[in-house]
């Protein structure tokens, strides 16, 4: 039975310290951003972060030191520069655990976690100092030829941002969509699944939206929870509904690089709520 | 005479590598390999294969690759414009699965050897690095499952192309370690070009150069490089850019001159 709240309500009820959060969308693209700004607002610290490519997501929450240990291949902002949080809380040695994988690694970690299958083999790690670095990557030989086993990734809850979503919880893709592989991958690996939505509709909208070819990206037996968010993804886009805001990239880039980040917190996160309420 | 960048001379030497008929993809997070993928379909490629960002199958987009995701209306004109349409889910099954073998993937190392290993991880000690690089995204993937593979350095300096690498995000050119874990059907990397020469690899997997820019020596090679390339002395000069490509690259594939972000980030 999907729970249809607001953002605020439902991250207040279910994202706490040492949840394991799989965040959908990749280079800055479909990033579930209101939630995230959320997470911030409600100073929620100590989570364990996976997510296929992270981004301005990935980059805010490290700056309010939310992440204790993070899985991903890359954090950076693409076309833009470096995630300087990032970058700096690594350097600095601060407490943030980083495990890197390779893109194709955590794309068939996430394919044997969403298949409860404890691990998985593949090729392409071979020779990557990155096995080195874990302990849970090994080298095992199968038909006498050698390969990477991967443990599966699962996750407490996965953060997604879609299109709509109907009152009983299905939800759908807009008409023209594309890269929706970085949310649905990350978003069948966890227990619970959470969409924040551009809208909400009702179920017979939903069935028209059906009647029209619009696909069904997730069922009602998978959401478990469901916001509306018009415009959730900003500033990252949402293909072809709205795009990655790169002005807006930019000057976070800049604020953060200049000592700005609390201003850009202020001016885009915590703002943006007193708005609101 | 014809007036360019070095960046315009890395696009264009990257395009004159690709060939009719081979299939490739690349990220756009690495904006002159997706410019060259483009110029070279516009010249003497125009059945190479191009998996663009998740989807777009060999599209046909003249200007502005890159705001392609940015409104519906841009996106249902470029619809008309692609010889197809797939998902990420598919290009990843590329990666390893039966279906299909990519000709060439393409990659920016942050630093490279002279073996060709690729680092894109860190700089320093992995307990504490003294730079994070962004992460490796797919190179290590990429390097050991396409037929081979393409990079480029926008700046060609001693901190980037260095005697050992500080970490090996993806294995580098070395047909001997290929054989020994099986991947010998994958090259890796073949060609490496930069802001000075393109690069190559010889038979033990040692780099050598291929060719120096016209604007560029021997000398400025080997002195912006951390370990020794045995430069002969008959070294060929790459072909500069042709009035043809730079009118093609300036006009057609990007005009926005997006290829500039690469002159300036490492």
């Amino acid at each position: 039975m999907v729970r249809i709240d607001s953002v605020s309500n439902i991250v207040n009820e279910i994202i706490k310290p040492h949840k394991k959060i799989a965040i959908g969308g990749g280079a800055m693209f479909l990033k579930p951003m209101e939630i995230v700004r959320e997470i911030i607002r409600q100073k929620i610290t100590n989570l364990h972060v996976v997510t296929l490519i992270g981004d301005l997501d990935i980059d805010l929450l490290i700056g309010v030191n939310a992440i204790s240990v993070l899985d991903s291949c890359y954090i950076g902002l693409p076309m833009i520069g470096m995630a300087r949080n990032f970058r700096n809380a690594i350097e600095k040695g601060d407490s943030l655990i980083f495990n890197e994988w390779t893109e194709l690694s955590m794309v068939r970690a996430f394919q044997a976690g969403a298949m409860g299958t404890p691990a998985i083999m593949l090729r392409s790690l071979l020779g990557s100092d990155l096995v080195k670095l874990r302990d849970d990557f090994k080298e095992v030989i199968y038909n006498d030829k050698p390969y990477i086993e991967v443990p599966a990734i699962t996750a407490d809850i996965a953060l997604i941002h879609a299109y709509a979503g109907d009152r009983n919880g299905n939800v759908y893709y807009p008409k023209h969509h594309a890269l929706d592989d970085f949310s649905t991958l990350p978003a069948k690996v966890a227990t619970k699944l959470f969409v924040s939505v551009e809208k909400i509709i009702s179920n017979e909208e939903g069935r028209k939206l059906v009647e029209e070819g619009h696909a069904v990206m997730f069922s009602s037996l998978d959401v478990d929870y469901l916001a509306e968010s018009p415009r959730g993804a900003w500033p990252t886009g949402f293909p072809p509904l709205y795009s990655s805001e790169m002005g807006h990239l930019m000057t976070y880039s800049g604020m953060q690089q200049s000592g700005m980040f609390d201003q850009y917190l202020e001016d885009n996160v915590y703002l943006t709520q007193q708005e609101e309420s | 005479m014809v007036d360019y960048e070095p960046i315009d001379q890395i696009v264009v030497s990257l395009a004159r590598e690709m060939k009719n008929n081979e299939t490739c993809y690349t990220g756009v997070a690495i904006p002159s390999a997706v410019i060259a993928i483009q110029l070279a379909r516009m010249t003497h490629a125009p059945d190479l294969e191009f998996f663009y960002a998740g989807y777009w199958i060999s599209p046909d987009f003249d200007m502005d690759l890159f705001g392609i995701m940015t409104n519906e209306e841009e996106y249902k004109k470029a619809i008309s414009k692609a010889k197809g349409f797939s998902s990420l889910w598919q290009l990843y099954q590329y990666w390893e699965g039966p279906m299909r073998t990519l000709s060439f993937g393409m990659i920016r190392p942050a630093q490279i050897d002279q073996y060709g290993n690729i680092n894109n991880s860190l700089i320093g000690s992995p307990s504490q690095p003294k730079f994070r690089f962004p992460g490796g995204a797919a190179v290590g993937d990429i390097i050991n499952t396409c037929d081979h593979v393409l990079g480029y350095i926008p700046r060609h300096d001693t901190r980037t192309l260095v005697e050992k690498v500080d970490f090996i995000t993806g294995r580098g050119a070395s047909p001997e370690w290929r054989k020994k874990v099986g991947l010998d059907m994958y090259q890796g990397l073949t060609t490496l070009v930069s802001d000075l020469a393109v690069l190559g690899f010889d038979e033990l997997g040692q780099m050598r150069v291929k060719s120096i820019h016209e604007n560029s020596s021997a000398e400025e090679v080997q002195e912006n490089t951390g370990f020794s390339l045995d430069i002969p002395e008959d070294v060929p000069t790459t072909i500069p850019p042709t009035e043809k490509e730079m009118d093609i690259l300036q006009n057609k594939v990007d005009p926005l001159a997006i290829r500039n972000f690469d002159s300036r980030s490492r």
